[in-house]
């Protein structure tokens, strides 16, 4: 089942039309029930009438389709039975309800809050621990299972991850309640421990790539089952540890689908930077999920002459140079050196400080604040066109090269002379929407460390 | 105010003559008493007969002018009363026992641990918590019970948790005796009713403690805020990166030798290479950092500066070409992290590209700009496509600024001598991440970062060992997948 997300309008009303669109769209992917008004959902931001018209809103979009499981939770026992009671009201078959925060209880504490609303309402209640949210306290085992014993209490969704607690929970409550699955993470482990539902953000995206890893689990192909949950365990991990809200939200629209804006404080792209959006869109193609983007592998020969050119050294300058050339299956790279008295040294100056736009050139280094030497600039084949790019190119692109150059540096290669005294500029060219950093890394390093190889014999 | 000695080591065991050296440093800086072989001693990485001897030689070399308050550390019990009996032994004052540490140990074990250290002989015994050691803290209730065994004289806490300690302090009776182990809340401690400190940069600078205590005995508050504030930024370092690292970086700069770390621990690791450029010119800001004369060798001359500050294993002696000198630096946290590569040198050389094309707007390239005002003539480059006006202001009024500054700042640090100023042009390229947010941390971080780089192109860093060296355990913040 999704936790769904809600979507506000710039002036912060909720969006009807859109929220109706990822409903439908949910439903008609499988989702076996939907959850408003949820941690991602961002109910923490909303006021009880607000509320109470999403929770109508939800009622007269699904239309009895589904199970609707209501976000009734709130930190003030009262507010949080008001909330309850309404669901009730108008039609919602259960109600998942947040341990209180902020000012937090203890056990009894705990147990009167639930007690308290299960009594009042006349809702299915499903308690909720997710200790990772600010503020928030772990719902200690031994008031889950006093509280189990209530008779409108019918489930537990557990979001911590802690897959330890999630199997003492499922020894002591023994069947007497449901335990639901709220970390996206960990599916794949809590299904197979017997857990038989859960309720995630990512469901929003994806609910019937769940439901085919629980059919797998359930026909006893484990290892399709698993194979599945790790080819979402990046999207899953991003969603999951970057707030929840906002990566589902950005993903939805790259899906086509409307997904609105946050609310204050969480729509400033604090926690979801441009690079990471990025990377959603990466994980989003390969799981099928939006159309792929064309792959172009490395280049056979990289342009170093024109950039060069560019950087003001002449044809008759260039051939003073030492130039190396070195390729591997994903990275192609050239290399000159030369003294940085002489017209490379201007070229250096020239490319750090008035590069093309998206050409830019940065230092070689291992790490930041551990530069190699001889003194080197590395730029890319083709241009850099997104942060995620370029976060590749000065990732793993930058750290392969580093580490050819150590490497040279460590088999006595290059002079003492020759790391005073010359600088070299690399051109490297890879596929920049890759998604396997290791792989480019190695692949760098392998490529430059052959073009050092021609110049360092 | 007692310091917690760093340990010199050798190739066989503790360097003696170090040790030594360095005692005899903390001593004459006004240091009340030392300690060996407690936490910053890397009492973890020597063998028992290392810790005996340190100790010995602490007792020797202190030759009675001040306590030696003997660390006593282990986690096994039987294992610190071994050591308690040598310290003993040695003719140390007292012994330093920590709580066991790794194997969590419940109250019942620490109080039996204790009680068996206590009861063994005669020294007199300080309790130690640093729970973000150990592991377990002694909370306030245990301290309760584990200062009534006979033999336990006191408590030296390095937690830092001043609500625990307050409530320790409030419960007391006036004969134990409460020493506060963290360098970044020695005031506050103290002004709580702290009887002491045992710090790790008291191996720095002891006689800032010192006259902190004799002022707040004064009652003069205000002379002791000054103090603790003059040392905070030191304390953040040392306590928050690698202790012994940092200790050990900051008194070899200082000249007072104490030779490198036990593996695990490394300079480039928990001790930032930032970190390290920081401590220097936080040490430089306290005048404890050498100053000295360095050539610099340009068009067929040498010119002199002699009040460069000259930090020991770093700087050099003679700068002998400054054609194209290149430099790199990150510092900083977060979305305000700034990043800074540039390259500094003579305007006749290589450097004359980034002056023809600064102030020239051609399209698709970046542009880039002279600094308005500034000696050397130092050009702006900032490489990074502007996302919106607040960005544009981070870029072009805080980096900007913050280049500006961290060069002027060069020149009154005295690294660059007046006769060459006219002769320089630095460039610095800048990144400003396009979600950053605080205007003072984009100047703070892009100030450092630019200072420290201009240090790193004049002196060679880092060195080609060090870049050899850390070829396969370097780790590229991109470098891994999401």
């Amino acid at each position: 089942m999704p936790a769904l997300i809600t979507p506000f309008a710039k002036d912060g009303e909720i969006i009807e039309q859109s929220f109706r669109e990822i409903i439908d769209y949910t439903i008609s992917k499988g989702a076996a029930g939907v959850v408003p008004a949820g941690t991602t959902g961002e109910f923490v931001y909303m006021n009880m009438d607000e509320r109470k018209k999403l929770l109508s809103l939800t009622t007269e979009c699904v239309n009895g389709r589904v199970p609707i499981i209501a976000g009734t939770g709130q930190s003030s026992t009262e507010a949080a039975t008001e909330l309850t009671k309404y669901a009730a009201d108008i039609g919602c078959d259960a109600a998942l309800i947040v341990s209180p925060f902020y000012l937090k209880p203890t056990d009894k504490g705990y147990y009167e809050h639930y007690a308290t609303i299960a009594r009042k309402s006349d809702l299915p209640v499903i308690m909720y621990n997710i200790p990772q949210m600010g503020g928030m306290g772990v719902l200690p085992v031994s008031v889950v299972e006093d509280l189990a014993e209530l008779d409108n209490i019918v489930g537990i969704k557990d979001s911590s991850g802690n897959i330890t607690y999630m199997l003492e929970l499922l020894q002591k409550l023994k069947g007497r309640i449901s335990v639901i699955n709220g970390n996206d993470e960990i599916f794949f482990s809590a299904v197979t421990a017997g857990v038989n539902a859960a309720i995630m953000a990512s469901a929003n995206l994806m609910p019937h790539l769940w439901n085919d890893l629980l059919k797998k689990v359930r026909k006893g192909d484990i290892d399709g089952a698993l194979k599945l949950q790790l080819s979402m365990q990046t999207l899953t991990r991003i969603v999951t540890r970057y707030g929840g809200a906002p990566p589902v939200r950005a993903a939805l629209k790259m899906m086509g689908i409307d997904s609105g804006k946050a609310r204050m404080p969480l729509n400033t792209g604090g926690t979801l930077t441009p690079e990471l959006k990025e990377e959603i869109r990466v994980e989003l193609e390969k799981l099928g999920l939006i159309g792929g983007s064309k792959h172009v592998g490395p280049a056979k020969e990289v342009d170093i002459n024109g950039v060069l050119l560019e950087a003001g050294l002449s044809a008759e300058q260039q051939q003073a140079l030492k130039v190396g050339r070195g390729s591997s299956q994903a990275c192609t790279a050239s290399v000159v050196c030369g003294s940085k008295t002489g017209p490379l040294g201007s070229a250096f100056v020239r490319l750090l400080t008035t590069p093309r736009i998206g050409r830019e050139a940065l230092s070689v280094i291992l790490e930041p604040n551990l530069a190699v030497r001889p003194s080197s600039l590395m730029l890319p084949g083709r241009k850099i066109s997104s942060m995620r790019q370029a976060s590749v190119f000065y990732g793993p692109v930058q750290s392969g090269a580093a580490r050819a150059v150590a490497g040279h540096l460590a088999a006595g290669k290059i002079s003492p002379d020759a790391v005073q005294n010359n600088v070299m500029v690399m051109v490297i060219d890879v596929d920049l929407d890759t998604v396997d950093r290791r792989a480019v890394t190695a692949a760098t390093e392998v490529a430059v460390s052959a073009a050092l190889s021609q110049i360092w014999r | 105010m007692y310091a917690g000695l760093v340990t010199p080591f050798g190739e066989n065991g503790v360097n003696e003559a170090q040790y030594r050296n360095l005692i005899e440093h903390v001593i004459k800086a006004g240091a009340n008493g030392i300690v060996p072989c407690a936490s910053l001693g890397e009492f973890t990485s020597m063998s028992f007969e290392e810790k005996a001897e340190a100790i010995r030689v602490a007792c020797d070399a202190a030759k009675g002018r001040v306590p030696v308050l003997a660390g006593a550390c282990a986690a096994y019990t039987a294992d610190v009363v071994k050591l308690y009996l040598k310290a003993a032994e040695y003719g140390a004052s007292g012994a330093l026992v920590v709580s066991p540490y790794f194997m969590k140990p419940s109250t019942k074990e620490i109080y039996e641990h204790y009680e068996k250290v206590a009861n063994s002989a005669g020294l007199p015994v300080f309790l130690y918590n640093c729970p973000q050691f150990t592991g377990v803290n002694l909370d306030w209730w245990l301290i309760e019970g584990l200062r009534e065994i006979k033999g336990i004289i006191g408590l030296s806490d390095a937690s830092g948790n001043l609500v625990n300690v307050s409530q320790i302090l409030a419960r007391r009776p006036e004969d134990f005796q409460v020493v506060v182990g963290h360098d970044e809340v020695v005031l506050p401690s103290m002004a709580a009713g702290c009887d002491g400190a045992i710090l790790a940069t008291a191996n720095i600078f002891p006689d800032r403690y010192v006259r902190m205590a004799i002022a707040l005995s004064q009652g003069d508050l205000k002379e002791a805020r000054l103090i603790q504030r003059s040392v905070q930024r030191t304390a953040r370092i040392v306590v928050n990166k690698g202790g012994p690292l940092a200790v050990k970086a900051a008194l070899n700069m200082m000249g007072i030798p104490v030779g490198s770390a036990r593996m695990p621990l490394l300079q480039g690791d928990v001790l930032g290479y930032d970190d390290l450029d920081e401590l220097r010119t936080q040490l430089e800001d306290l005048q404890l950092m050498p100053r000295g004369s360095v050539t610099y060798r340009a068009h067929g001359r040498s010119v002199v500066t002699d009040a460069y500050p000259k930090a020991v294993g770093m700087s050099k002696d003679i700068i002998d070409d400054l054609t194209l000198l290149h430099g790199e630096a990150l510092c900083g946290e977060g979305l305000e992290v700034a990043h800074v590569d540039l390259v500094v040198g003579l305007k006749d050389g290589p450097m004359q590209a980034a002056l023809t094309n600064a102030g020239i707007k051609t399209d698709g390239f970046h542009m880039s700009n002279i600094i308005k005002d500034l000696r050397p003539t130092t050009v702006f480059a900032p490489t990074v496509t502007i996302t919106d006006e607040h960005h544009s202001r981070l870029v072009f009024e805080f980096a900007q600024k913050a280049v500006a500054d961290a060069v002027t700042r060069t020149i009154t640090d005295r690294m660059i001598p007046e006769e060459l100023v006219p002769d320089l042009v630095i460039a610095v390229k800048v990144f400003v991440h396009p979600n950053a947010n605080n205007p003072r941390r984009v100047h703070m971080n892009n100030f450092r970062a630019t200072r420290f780089a201009i240090r790193r192109a004049l002196e060679g860093r880092q060195s080609v060992e060090e870049v050899v060296a850390r070829k396969d355990s370097a780790r590229h913040p991109y470098g891994y997948n999401p």
